[in-house]
C-alpha cells in the first residue's frame, strides 16, 4: 500500500517536473519578442538593397526582430558586421557586408533615432522614466532582462545595489574587451538617463 | 526444398532491408538554439543536416564556435565557457524531439511473391540531454530514446562526458562513455543523417556479418581540430576506441564475456563554403552468431574493416549540393552450413544532389550501389537503391520539418542468391521542442 502511494507520488512528481520543463521550454522557443517591422519604402535604393541582403542572411540565425532591435554606433555596425563575417557559415562576402552595415547604419540614424527622440519626449520629466524608454528603444532588452521581461539570460535585477553610477557609465559607453556587451554610442544626456534608471533595480 | 541456411539467409536478407528500408528518424538537439536565441539554420542546413557551424559546434565542447577574424585574438574555451548564458534545465534538455510517419511499401521476394504494407505511426520520441558544466570545460551529451520505428523501446545510444581544451582556433577533445559510432563524425558527405530519410546503404547495410555503422559502443574518443580565420578551412583528426560486443551493437551494458574491440579514425577538411573531404576506417573484431536459436548454432570472432572516402561539394553558395561517397570492406565471414572461414568484400558508394530551393525548403536525389561477394558464392551480387524527396521546415526556426521521399530497392541476397525489391513511399513530421 505504502509503495503504490509512493509510485503514484514519483509518477504525478516526474510527470508535474515533465510539464514544467517543457512549458519552460515551449515558451522559450516560442516566445515572441515584440516584432519591430521596418518600412524601408522611404529607404533610398541601396539601402533597400541592403535591407534585402540585411532580411536574407542576418535571419538565417537570429530573428530580425532581435537584429532590428539592438543599436550601435556606425563603427559599431562595421565591427559587428565584419564578427559575423568571419562565424562559421555565415556566407556572407564583402559586397554583402557593405549592403548590410549601410543599411544598419541608415536605420540606425533614421527610424531608431526618430523612435528614441518620440520616446525620450514622451517619458517626461523624471530621468528614471526616460531611462527606460531609453533601455527599450536602445535594444538593451535583446540581452537583458528587468523582472523577467526581455532576455533571460543576462538579468539586470538589483544591478542598483551593485555598481555605482560611474561604473554602469563606463560599462555602457566603453565594456572590457572580450565581454559580449558592445560599445554603445549612446548621447551624455541619455547616458545619465539609463544610469539613472538601472540604479532604481535594486 | 527450401535449405536451412537459405532460411537463414532468407531471414537475414529481409532484416537487412527493413533495416535500410525503416526510416531513420534524425532529430535536431533544440535546447541548443534556444540556448543562444539562434534558429535552427544557424546549425544545420535543414535539420537534422548539419552545416559547418554545427560541426564546430560539437568539436568545442557543444559551445558556439565564436567569430574567428583576421588580427584579432582569438578565445580560449574557457572564453567560451564564461560567456555561456546562465545555465537552465530549459537550455540543456529537450523531452519533445519526435517523428510522425506514413510508410507505404510494396516488398516482393523471388519465389515468393509479393505483400504490401502500409502504417501511420509515431516514428520516434526522444529526449536530450546536453550541455555544459558551468565555468569548466566539461561537457555532456545524452539521447534517450523512448520511441523507435514506432516501437516502444527505451534505448541510450549516447551517455558521455567530455573535456575540451585549447582555443576556438586550435582545439582538441576527449570524450568517454556510450556514443555512436559514426554520428557527427566526418564532413556533410560522410554523416550517417541527411536530407532523405534513409541513410545510404554503405552505412547502414548490415550484409551476411550483420555489422552496420548504426550503433552505440562504448568507448573514449579524442581529436584535434584547427580552423584557419573566417573558417575557411577546418581540419580535424579523430580516433574512437570501443568495445561493442556484437556487429550490432547490442548486449553493450549488460553483463558479457564475449569480446569486440572497435578501432576508428577519420580525418576531415571542410573548405567554405560548406564543402568537405572526409576519410574514414574502422577495424573491429565482433562475435558473430550464426544459426541463432538452432541445433548448429556457432559463434566465430571476425575481424571487421571499412576504408572510405566521403566528398561533397557546394555549388553557388549555398545552393546546389553535390555529395558521394565510397567505402570498401572486408570482413571474415564462416559459411552457416558448413562453417568454413571465408571474406565478405563489399564495394559501396553513393551520389546525392541537394538542392536547397530556398531557406527551409530543399529536394534530395540518391543512387546508391552496394557490390557484394562472398567466400565461396558464385558471383558477386548487387544491391542497388534510389530515393528521392523533398523537405520543408514549416516555422521560421525550423524546429518543424516535414518531409516526403519515395525509393526503391532491389538486389541479390550474396549468400542465398535470391532477388528481392521493394518500392517505398513515406512522408513524416518532425517536431523539435
Amino acid at each position: 500500500m505504502k509503495q503504490t502511494v509512493l509510485w503514484r507520488f514519483l509518477l504525478a512528481a516526474s510527470l508535474t517536473a515533465l510539464l514544467a520543463i517543457a512549458t519552460s521550454a515551449v515558451a522559450q522557443f516560442g516566445s515572441h519578442e515584440d516584432e519591430v517591422k521596418v518600412d524601408v519604402s522611404s529607404y533610398p535604393a541601396d539601402v533597400q538593397n541592403g535591407y534585402k541582403v540585411f532580411a536574407n542572411k542576418c535571419s538565417e540565425c537570429h530573428s530580425l526582430t532581435s537584429s532590428l532591435k539592438q543599436s550601435r554606433s556606425p563603427e559599431g555596425w562595421t565591427e559587428e558586421v565584419h564578427r559575423m563575417q568571419a562565424m562559421a557559415s555565415s556566407h556572407i562576402n564583402n559586397n554583402e557586408a557593405d549592403l548590410i552595415t549601410k543599411f544598419l547604419v541608415y536605420d540606425e540614424a533614421h527610424r531608431k533615432a526618430v523612435a528614441r527622440e518620440t520616446a525620450s519626449a514622451a517619458a517626461g520629466s523624471s530621468p528614471e522614466e526616460a531611462g527606460k524608454q531609453a533601455f527599450e528603444s536602445y535594444g538593451c532588452s535583446s540581452c537583458h532582462s528587468v523582472a523577467g521581461a526581455g532576455n533571460t539570460s543576462a538579468p539586470l535585477d538589483g544591478i542598483g545595489n551593485k555598481r555605482a553610477a560611474e561604473e554602469l557609465k563606463k560599462l555602457i559607453a566603453s565594456p572590457p574587451s572580450g565581454s559580449t556587451m558592445p560599445a554603445m554610442d549612446v548621447p551624455a544626456k541619455d547616458l545619465n538617463n539609463l544610469v539613472a534608471y538601472l540604479l532604481t533595480l535594486k | 526444398m527450401i535449405s536451412r541456411s537459405h532460411l537463414i539467409s532468407f531471414f537475414c536478407a529481409v532484416g537487412a532491408f527493413l533495416t535500410v528500408l525503416f526510416p531513420r528518424q534524425a532529430s535536431a538537439v533544440p535546447q541548443y538554439a534556444r540556448r543562444y536565441g539562434i534558429t535552427c539554420y544557424a546549425c544545420h542546413t535543414i535539420p537534422p543536416v548539419l552545416n559547418e557551424q554545427g560541426y564546430m559546434f560539437q568539436k568545442l565542447g557543444h559551445h558556439l564556435p565564436p567569430a574567428l577574424e583576421v588580427s584579432k585574438p582569438v578565445e580560449r574555451i574557457l572564453d567560451l565557457v564564461r560567456k555561456e548564458r546562465e545555465w537552465t534545465v530549459a537550455n540543456n534538455a529537450s523531452f519533445a524531439v519526435s517523428d510522425f510517419n506514413y510508410q507505404a511499401q510494396k516488398n516482393t521476394q523471388q519465389g515468393q511473391g509479393s505483400n504490401s504494407t502500409s502504417a501511420i505511426q509515431v516514428g520516434s520520441w526522444n529526449a536530450y540531454f546536453g550541455g555544459w558544466i558551468p565555468d569548466t570545460n566539461f561537457f555532456y551529451y545524452s539521447e534517450f530514446d523512448i520511441v523507435t520505428n514506432g516501437q516502444t523501446n527505451p534505448n541510450m545510444p549516447n551517455a558521455h562526458i567530455g573535456y575540451v581544451g585549447g582555443t576556438a582556433k586550435s582545439s582538441w577533445y576527449a570524450i568517454v562513455g556510450r556514443q555512436h559510432l559514426e554520428v557527427s563524425e566526418g564532413t556533410r558527405a560522410a554523416q550517417i543523417y541527411s536530407l532523405l530519410p534513409n541513410a545510404p546503404l554503405i552505412f547502414e547495410n548490415t550484409g551476411p556479418t550483420n555489422f552496420i555503422f548504426d550503433q552505440s559502443p562504448v568507448g573514449a574518443a579524442a581529436g584535434y581540430t584547427w580552423a584557419s580565420s573566417k573558417y575557411r578551412n577546418i581540419l580535424s583528426v579523430n580516433a574512437k576506441v570501443t568495445d561493442g560486443d556484437n556487429a550490432d551493437g547490442s548486449e553493450i551494458l549488460g553483463a558479457s564475456s564475449k569480446n569486440g574491440k572497435d578501432i576508428w579514425a577519420d580525418a576531415d577538411w571542410w573548405y567554405a563554403p560548406e564543402s568537405g573531404v572526409s576519410f574514414i576506417t574502422y577495424q573491429g573484431k565482433k562475435d558473430q552468431i550464426q544459426n541463432s536459436g538452432l541445433a548448429n548454432q556457432f559463434t566465430y570472432n571476425a575481424r571487421i574493416r571499412r576504408e572510405g572516402a566521403f566528398a561533397n561539394y557546394m555549388i553557388g553558395r549555398d545552393k546546389v549540393d553535390l555529395l558521394g561517397g565510397f567505402l570498401h570492406g572486408n570482413d571474415d565471414w564462416q559459411d552457416p552450413a558448413t562453417q568454413a572461414p571465408g571474406t565478405y568484400l563489399t564495394n559501396g558508394g553513393f551520389g546525392e544532389a541537394d538542392y536547397y530551393i530556398w531557406r527551409g525548403l530543399a529536394l534530395a536525389a540518391r543512387y546508391d550501389r552496394l557490390r557484394q561477394d562472398v567466400t565461396g558464392g558464385v558471383h558477386p551480387t548487387n544491391l542497388e537503391q534510389w530515393q528521392v524527396g523533398a523537405e520543408k521546415a514549416f516555422t521560421p526556426m525550423g524546429n518543424i520539418v516535414g518531409r516526403i521521399a519515395a525509393g526503391n530497392s532491389h538486389g541479390i541476397d550474396p549468400v542465398a542468391f535470391t532477388g528481392s525489391a521493394t518500392r517505398t513511399f513515406e512522408a513524416d513530421i518532425q517536431f523539435n521542442f
